[in-house]
């Protein structure tokens, strides 16, 4: 099968209509973006960006977007077909002031209506004019079809903390060679095919990037005589631009046809790092830089292109196909399906963080993140699936009670932590997690879940959040 | 009738517990129950006397390669003892190694590693923590702490008893050569035999090592109680300020300590030093650079008598981090050219300290200790209550790393004893071990495979 999915892949996409991508990846700006253009009859980019109200991205609250942020999005929309210049003037995209067409309109209804139609909508549209969203997919189905997609960007191991080197010197040294090899070695240990780079390969294209980084000159009034930076830092961008160069090319790795017409590479690392994010919000991808055990990016798809699927557990696009005229389906199982099987996999993953940390209460987003990738489920089907086990609870055939909690962890309050998607319960953010088995006849149906998971102390409220 | 007035009540005396091991065929449970190696402790299971030697055979050829000298070749000066798996938890061995080696040094003063060529000695340092060894000098306090206790001082002076021609060789015969202590170390036995022991051997002892350098004053406070441990430090080391140990330490360690090896024809002493990163990793850069600086000053290129005889030997044990922070000032100081610190030539330099491998090293460790505490000794060289599969599992769980296991092993045992097992396999060590609190929580170097996908999108 994964063979057949290979040959499948070897006709081209459709060159991308546009490759000016915005990098923000807050989709709902699109929808409330709609709702000032209706009510205010037209609308520019000054006024959209003052208009715009703060909003709480991931765990970062932003106050206001960028101009440049903006002057993106009303140019996406209008690819989409959602604005239109009211003059037809040629003024710039920066002052002209924007009308909402019919399609915008229905768009915006839809969005109040049905937010995950509007969604679906979104990935069509992106589709049209990107054409990455639909190939993103692909490739990664095509890097690891023997391992359904999952694909690890390496990063230095965490326990390498070097310290500050000065600018000038930024020689190649053993110790980057040594790093560069042992991420790309974890990345195969912990899942063998998720990272098929050959070592030379891997180290020619690491170090390749790392000289690159190394003739820039240091940001801002710093002069390269007093300048330092972090080998850490640079290592980690080094290992990640390599990784999207060699993985993420228009020629697959260790392939020969190109995936695209032209020279242009279809991502670079820059839009990589936005289109992640929005892939994940669309629920065709699934991606973490926290897992523990693993040091990097860890990717796989929540969909994949096929000729039919059942429609219990698969939701089909099919404005979005691949060059063979397969549609995209996504994997979105009915609760009654994957009721078991997400609850078998919720209490072994909970335990098997809860013995990496040795307490019961665990990052929540953490269990998200590993559920989702041994479920193939997008990280909306997993608020959606533990909202329904903890409103299902207690249940005759579960003999657990779910605690989650909202305390903000250390990881989480600042730095890179703040950009992981919190865990919502009615509308709720949740960051932690404890799974206990109360006390009943393990003779129940209730036993399968929990073969060789320790025994906790039931928690006195059972349920709560 | 006990008296309940809390000024007058006596303890109990302890009474003889019943040996809950005994079904076991165990004198009592044999694993330990404190996670470090204490060299002075009277219990085999904590002071490093159980030991595998053959589970390090391959760092233990590489240490004596590098740091035990030999008439075909010479030996490094300073070496290192990398620790490749910090974050697995502490318990590797290191401790343990450290320990074993300073142990065979000792007990013949290197006469079986060096094929009879050769005089050593061996101390083994264990720095402070919280930055009381973060200075050079406070480092040179350590050295002579430690060389003092362990009695690497007093067998340089019994020697030099032993050849002052003041005790004859009726009483010489009389001498334990593997334990000097009680009679060469003790001026009581030493009268008692109609030696004259403060004006005629102090004395020749000190002119000796008047005569071999050593300053006055230090030579005489030797001669009165180097040969015992707690005299000198009573009399000696316990006076010594810290700005004297400023000011004068690093002369009285690599001036006049070496001289008084050398007079006592002692061709070596080696510094096995402990846990660096408590000296490394609160220092800040400045004191990294100093610290480095002296070190080569000291044992390669000073005026020292140390440096002219190349007498001491120095095993630093670091881990990676411990390399990263000191790099930079090891390649500044050019000690890179004496030992390698990282590069390809560090090989040369280093002994690597891995996990083990369960299949292998498992059942060895544990024979060890359970053949130390058979109660029958027919029964040696028997895993029972364990079996194979349940030993190799535990140090699996326990990352290859042995100290853990054997806490777990420890807790096994007496869950066995509360429980009333009768064997012990493996189910019930993942048991003990998925609830064993204690073991420190699991971070793997080389992490476990994920597990595969729960669903397979393209077939079903």
């Amino acid at each position: 099968m994964a063979e057949e999915y290979r040959m499948a892949q070897k006709k081209q996409w459709p060159p991308p209509k546009s490759r000016e991508v915005g990098l923000f990846t807050d989709l709902t700006l699109y929808a409330e973006a709609l709702a000032l253009a209706q009510a205010d009859s037209a609308v520019t980019v000054f006024t959209l960006q003052r208009e715009l109200g703060q909003r709480l991205q991931k765990m970062r609250l932003v106050p206001q977007q960028s101009e440049r942020t903006v002057e993106r999005l009303v140019r996406e929309m209008r690819y989409f077909g959602w604005l239109q210049p009211k003059r037809q003037t040629g003024e710039k995209l920066s002052t002209a002031p924007h009308i909402m067409t019919p399609q915008g309109l229905e768009v915006l209804t839809l969005s109040h209506r049905d937010p995950r139609a509007f969604r679906r909508r979104l990935v069509v549209k992106m589709q049209e004019t990107y054409a990455i969203p639909g190939w993103f997919v692909a490739r990664l189905w095509q890097i690891n079809p023997d391992g359904q997609g999952e694909v690890i960007l390496p990063a230095p191991l965490p326990d390498w903390r070097p310290s500050s080197r000065s600018w000038n010197d930024n020689d190649w040294s053993n110790m980057l060679q040594r790093q560069t090899l042992a991420a790309a070695r974890q990345s195969r240990q912990v899942s063998s095919s998720a990272f098929p780079i050959t070592d030379q390969d891997w180290l020619g294209a690491v170090r390749h990037v790392w000289n690159r980084l190394s003739k820039l000159q240091p940001r801002g009034r710093r002069k390269v005589d007093s300048a330092s930076y972090s080998p850490r830092t640079r290592l980690t961008l080094a290992m990640r631009e390599a990784g999207v160069n060699l993985l993420f090319d228009r020629i697959p790795y260790g392939d020969q046809e190109p995936d695209f017409p032209g020279e242009r590479p279809p991502i670079y690392l820059r839009t990589f790092m936005g289109w992640c994010p929005r892939l994940e919000t669309l629920e065709l991808i699934g991606y973490t830089d926290w897992h523990p055990r693993v040091a990097g990016r860890l990717l796989f798809p929540t969909s994949v292109f096929r000729s039919s699927a059942p429609t219990s557990q698969f939701e089909v696009l099919r404005e979005v196909q691949n060059p063979c005229g397969d549609s995209l389906w996504l994997h979105q199982p009915k609760w009654t399906i994957i009721r078991d099987k997400f609850l078998g996999t919720l209490v072994s993953v909970h335990s098997d963080c809860s013995a990496q940390t040795g307490v019961l209460y665990v990052s929540l987003l953490d269990v998200r993140d590993e559920v989702c990738r041994q479920l193939r489920l997008s990280a909306l089907c997993f608020d959606r699936f533990l909202a329904q086990a903890i409103k299902d609870l207690p249940a005759s055939d579960f003999p657990w009670s779910i605690a989650v909690e909202t305390d903000i962890r250390e990881q989480e309050s600042g730095g890179a932590g703040q950009l992981r998607q919190p865990v919502y319960l009615d509308g709720v953010p949740h960051t932690l997690i404890a799974l206990a088995r109360l006390p009943q006849d393990k003779s129940e149906k209730g036993a399968s879940y929990d073969q060789q998971q320790p025994s906790f102390a039931p928690l006195t409220a059972g349920t709560h959040s | 009738m006990t008296n309940s007035n809390p000024l007058l009540r006596r303890s109990q005396p302890a009474r003889i517990a019943e040996n809950l091991y005994e079904r076991f065929e165990l004198r009592e449970n044999p694993f330990p129950d404190s996670p470090t190696i204490v060299p002075d402790s009277s219990d085999p299971r904590r002071n490093g006397e159980i030991y595998c030697a053959d589970l390090r055979a391959h760092e233990q050829n590489q240490f004596e390669r590098l740091l035990i000298p030999r008439m075909e070749h010479e030996n490094r000066l300073i070496a290192l003892l990398m620790d490749y798996a910090t974050r697995r938890g502490r318990g590797i061995g290191k401790t343990a190694f450290l320990n074993h080696q300073r142990r065979r040094i000792m007990a013949d003063l290197g006469d079986e590693l060096t094929d009879g060529a050769y005089v050593l000695l061996a101390a083994h340092l264990i720095p402070e923590g919280g930055g009381r060894t973060r200075k050079f000098w406070q480092f040179v306090r350590l050295v002579a702490q430690t060389m003092n206790e362990s009695k690497c001082i007093s067998w340089a002076i019994w020697r030099l008893r032993a050849v002052s021609g003041l005790i004859p060789d009726d009483v010489l015969a009389e001498v334990d050569p593997r334990d000097p202590a009680p009679t060469l170390g003790n001026d009581q036995w030493l009268r008692q035999r109609g030696i004259e022991v403060t004006f005629a051997l102090n004395s020749t002892v000190a002119q000796r090592l008047i005569e071999a350098g050593v300053r006055e004053e230090v030579a005489r406070s030797l001669a009165q109680g180097g040969h015992a441990p707690e005299d000198w430090k009573r009399q000696f080391l316990d006076h010594q300020t810290d700005y004297r140990w400023r000011q004068e330490g690093h002369l009285l360690v690599f001036d006049d300590l070496v001289r008084l090896f050398q007079a006592a024809d002692i061709r070596q002493t080696l510094l096995l030093v402990d846990e660096v990163e408590k000296i490394v990793v609160p220092q800040n850069r400045q004191e990294r650079r100093t610290f480095v600086d002296e070190l080569r000053r000291h044992f390669v290129d000073g005026p020292f008598q140390n440096v002219y005889a190349r007498f001491y030997g120095l095993l630093l044990t670091i881990h990676p981090y411990v390399q990263e922070l000191w790099a930079p000032h090891w390649q500044a100081s050019g000690l890179d050219r004496v030992c390698a610190l990282s590069g390809g030539m560090s090989e040369e330099y280093t002994i690597y300290f891995n996990p083990l491998n369960a299949a292998d090293a498992a059942v060895p460790l544990v024979l060890a200790y359970l053949d130390h505490f058979r109660i029958i000794p027919d029964q040696r060289g028997q895993l029972a209550p364990f079996d194979q599969e349940s030993v190799v599992e535990a140090l699996r769980l326990s990352g290859g790393v042995p100290g853990p296991m054997l806490t777990l092993l420890r807790l096994v045992l007496e869950q066995a004893i509360r429980e009333g097992w009768g064997a012990i396999r493996v189910d019930q060590v993942r048991t003990v071990y998925e609830t064993a609190v204690p073991i420190e929580p699991l971070e793997e170097d080389v992490p476990g495979r994920l597990p595969p996908a729960r669903v397979d999108l393209i077939e079903d």
